[in-house]
């Protein structure tokens, strides 16, 4: 350590950490972040046009396709928010334009939606697994294929009851996220591609069958929205059940029937968790992730929505596939039956990913926005306390996973009634959105990275015409709402004046316990927040050596380092990082959550084995989404020369290696090659270059290389060659022929050369990250027991 | 009650009427967007 990093040590008796506050992001392409989105966004195709049609009957889709055009509308007050705030969230926002108070209402009508996304979403799933159960029991039945044994106990036809699977499917999938959250998994966004993907080839699949469908049944397009072709049920008028009203006033009716479809637009919010880890050009990407989710939200949701009605028959509809709607266009499409059951097996399958999906992305989501407004102190600390072993905000899960369960038990398997109470949540939370921004439009008039068009200026002011238009839809939307949504009106107002009530009465207490406890906390570590990693930070030198740990238990790889360094000429960074979820990035943690009791204790042993050698290390805990892709971003940042990690229990070496090898390709330029060191739990250890390098050579390569250079010198003019032209004209002919004919022959060759060795970290093919034994011995272990890490400058940029 | 209702019907068609132009407005950019291509990262 540096004189001067020792002399600042000696102010103060505690360890000093350096803990960067900010998630260390994996930003993400356009792509991926629509895939996220629309995992949530999409699932609701799976249920909002069954749950439209039964309040407002057969001109449902018409409904369905408006609320999607629509959705295009409230996707550019996203945008715009977006630009204004990186974490241009509801709460962010209506906090900036109405103040802190609105701004806990806002938030409370958004958990609302949260709470909702996943009970909804659960059911639905249970639904079409239900459905897909009876119906193929119903067609084995019709071929004599149960056997009579099953129709005795069933009393006839082998049923499940439909609910009752709901009920158990959902509540198992809520336990199975939650176990998942808890221990703080991530959810990747190559995840959610996966999901689309498969997703797009259903909805690919399910058009064109469609189409060809259409061509032999005809166009029959479901009856236009006038006034005397809306059927609403009772249900779906609430208050006004009882009254004339509804009937009596054309636009109203409209405006009932467009509340009554308005849950096909829930996940935009998502739109502004993502926005923070989404890549350069961020507003630009934004954009062409808005369009993307928007064009498909409108083809999968309401297209299909349409293509139900027209291909089911009435008389089936709503009576048996009211909950699952696209299990019933499968089965409704021509051609042979056992084919249709197949794509419908297919539809389930896609239906219980996506719907999966929502109900972690329901979980995520409420755990993002509580922790949000607990970095203003909102909630009491008591929510906001770390696992003890997983470092996640354990009751803060509990709690929405609690509620999430009450609430599937409480609907009995109801799609609909969920449905119902989910659009409040839905529609208020873009109600408070748009409203701020406008506010925000005469609160702060400078100029915008991008606004919601049009905007008409009249001398110094500007009226924007296009926020507004939005504004007033939503609010004539969610008025009408509170009289014809009498259940979602009752449990929305009673859940989110609670909701409201809690924030409100904890903030103050939260406020001085929160300021005792980081006193508590300061006592013991002096903790030095940093938005960034950055060498300066942690007052050392380039070169440096990064240790990682993760389990106190396992510290051997730290002695290794330790017995093996000067710290007198090289540093040592002690390195611990805490994983955030997706979404996470949308809030700054707050120290407590990085920096939690089991960081207090990890590194409370790394400094006595440090103590031990009586050597210094620096500390640092950072927050990241990927474990990998922190320690190539930190190494890089702290201009390391050298990473030791310690073997995993669950990869191997190799593994480990390809892992950073994979980070280290992703990672932006410009980034700088390292070598990590795996070290064995008996000090055995394995060495890779991370990151392009000149690779070793064995000796009777380096004597061919001169005997041809011998040779070749030999020919007129060409006396004065040197080695190294030799190798840059050999690997240019060789190139050329690896991308000619003769790949196969290359690649054979090679096998045959490295025999079995030809493994993923060596990169076989080209595709592969850039992770290398150092050299052979190496791969031998004990043979290089004593090889510390390398020496500065060992790598440079 | 009447005119409460009317006064949300005016705001609904009014805000539909906005929204609409919103929709080709942006739909316009949105095509200029995708269109558009990204300047290479200097490193």
């Amino acid at each position: 350590m540096s004189s001067s990093t020792q002399s600042g040590n000696l102010v103060s008796n505690r360890v000093r950490i350096v803990i960067a506050t900010s998630v260390m992001l994996t930003f993400i392409s356009y792509w991926r972040a629509a895939a996220v989105i629309l995992n949530d966004l999409g699932s609701s195709a799976f249920y909002a046009g069954g749950i439209a049609e039964q309040a407002i009957g057969k001109t449902a889709p018409w409904f369905v396709l408006g609320v999607m055009l629509f959705s295009f509308g409230v996707r550019a007050v996203y945008v715009e928010s977006c630009s204004m705030f990186v974490r241009g969230g509801v709460y962010r926002v209506v906090k900036e334009a109405l103040g802190g108070t609105l701004a806990k209402l806002s938030v409370s009508a958004l958990m609302f939606d949260y709470v909702l996304t996943g009970p909804i979403s659960g059911v639905s799933a249970g639904q079409y697994i239900g459905g897909l159960i009876n119906d193929t029991f119903a067609i084995a039945d019709a071929h004599g294929w149960i056997p009579r044994a099953l129709h005795v106990i069933f009393h006839g036809t082998p049923r499940v009851n439909e609910n009752g699977a709901a009920v158990l499917f959902a509540v198992l999938v809520t336990l199975y996220y939650w176990w998942q959250n808890l221990k703080g998994i991530e959810e990747s966004s190559e995840k959610a591609l996966r999901v689309m993907q498969v997703t797009t080839v259903m909805v690919v699949l399910l058009l064109l069958w469609s189409g060809v469908t259409l061509t032999q049944t005809g166009i029959h397009l479901p009856p236009f929205p006038r006034l005397s072709n809306l059927h609403f049920s009772s249900e779906a008028l609430g208050f006004w059940k009882h009254s004339s009203i509804p009937y009596h006033f054309a636009v109203l009716a409209i405006i009932i029937g467009f509340g009554h479809s308005v849950l096909a637009m829930s996940g935009e919010e998502s739109l502004a968790q993502v926005y923070r880890e989404l890549a350069h050009p961020k507003l630009k990407n934004l954009k062409r992730t808005a369009i993307i989710i928007g064009l498909y939200s409108f083809v999968f949701t309401g297209v299909v929505s349409l293509l139900a009605v027209m291909l089911i028959p009435d008389s089936v509809r709503v009576p048996v596939y009211k909950d699952n709607l696209i299990a019933g266009l499968a089965m409704y499409m021509i051609g042979p039956q056992v084919l249709r059951l197949v794509f419908r097996v297919f539809v389930v399958v896609v239906g219980f990913l996506i719907l999966s999906g929502a109900v972690n992305t329901a979980i995520v989501g409420s755990n993002g926005v509580l922790n949000r407004v607990s970095e203003d102190g909102v909630l009491p600390d008591w929510f906001r306390h770390p696992h003890r072993k997983y470092g996640t905000t354990h009751r803060i899960i509990n709690m929405v996973v609690g509620l999430q369960l009450f609430t599937i038990l409480a609907s009995r398997g109801n799609v609909y009634v969920l449905g119902e109470a989910y659009a409040f949540g839905v529609i208020w939370s873009f109600v408070f959105k748009t409203v701020s921004m406008l506010v925000l439009r005469f609160k702060y008039r400078g100029e915008r990275s991008w606004k919601v068009p049009p905007n008409l200026h009249l001398g110094k002011h500007e009226i924007p015409i296009g926020l507004a238009s939005v504004g007033l839809v939503l609010v004539a939307t969610a008025l009408v709402n509170l009289f014809t949504k009498s259940v979602a009106t009752g449990s929305g107002i009673a859940f989110s004046l609670g909701l409201f009530a809690v924030f409100t009465a904890s903030e103050r207490v939260n406020r001085r316990r929160h300021a005792h406890k980081e006193k508590d906390l300061r006592e013991q570590f002096q903790l030095e927040q940093s938005d960034t990693v950055d060498r300066r930070d942690l007052c050392i030198r380039p070169g440096n050596v990064l240790v990682t740990v993760r389990d106190y238990n396992t510290l051997n790889h730290l002695k290794w380092a330790l017995e093996r360094i000067d710290t007198k000429e090289q540093d040592i960074v002690v390195m611990s990082a805490r994983i955030s979820q997706f979404g996470a990035a949308a809030y700054d943690l707050s120290t407590e959550q990085i920096f939690s009791e089991y960081e207090q204790q990890l590194f409370s042993r790394a400094v006595n084995v440090a103590e031990s050698f009586g050597k210094h290390v620096s500390l640092l805990v950072v927050p990241a989404r990927d474990v990998w892709a922190a320690i190539v971003q930190t190494a890089n940042n702290l201009e390391s020369s050298a990473v030791v990690v310690g073997v995993s229990s669950k990869m191997t070496a190799q593994e480990q290696s390809f892992e950073l090898g994979r980070a280290w390709e992703a990672a932006p330029e410009p980034k700088r090659q390292f070598v990590v060191q795996i070290v064995h739990p008996d000090q055995h250890v394995d060495s890779f270059r991370i990151g392009p390098h000149t690779p070793s050579m064995k000796p009777e390569d380096v004597l061919l290389i001169h005997r041809l250079w011998l040779n070749i010198t030999r020919e007129p003019g060409l006396d004065k060659l040197h080695h190294h032209d030799i190798v840059t004209e050999a690997l240019t002919r060789f190139a050329s022929e690896y991308t000619g004919r003769d790949r196969q022959n290359i690649l054979k060759e090679l096998r045959k050369t490295v025999g079995k060795t030809v493994t993923k970290s060596a990169g076989g093919d080209g595709n592969m990250p850039a992770a290398f034994p150092t050299t052979p011995k190496d791969e031998e272990g004990p043979k290089n027991k004593d090889e510390g890490p390398p020496s500065p400058p060992v790598c440079g940029p | 009650m009447t005119a409460g209702i009317r006064l949300l019907e005016a705001m609904f068609v009014l805000g539909w009427a906005g929204t609409t132009v919103v929709l080709l407005l942006t739909a316009i950019e949105d095509v200029e967007t995708l269109a558009e291509r990204d300047e290479p990262v200097k490193s």
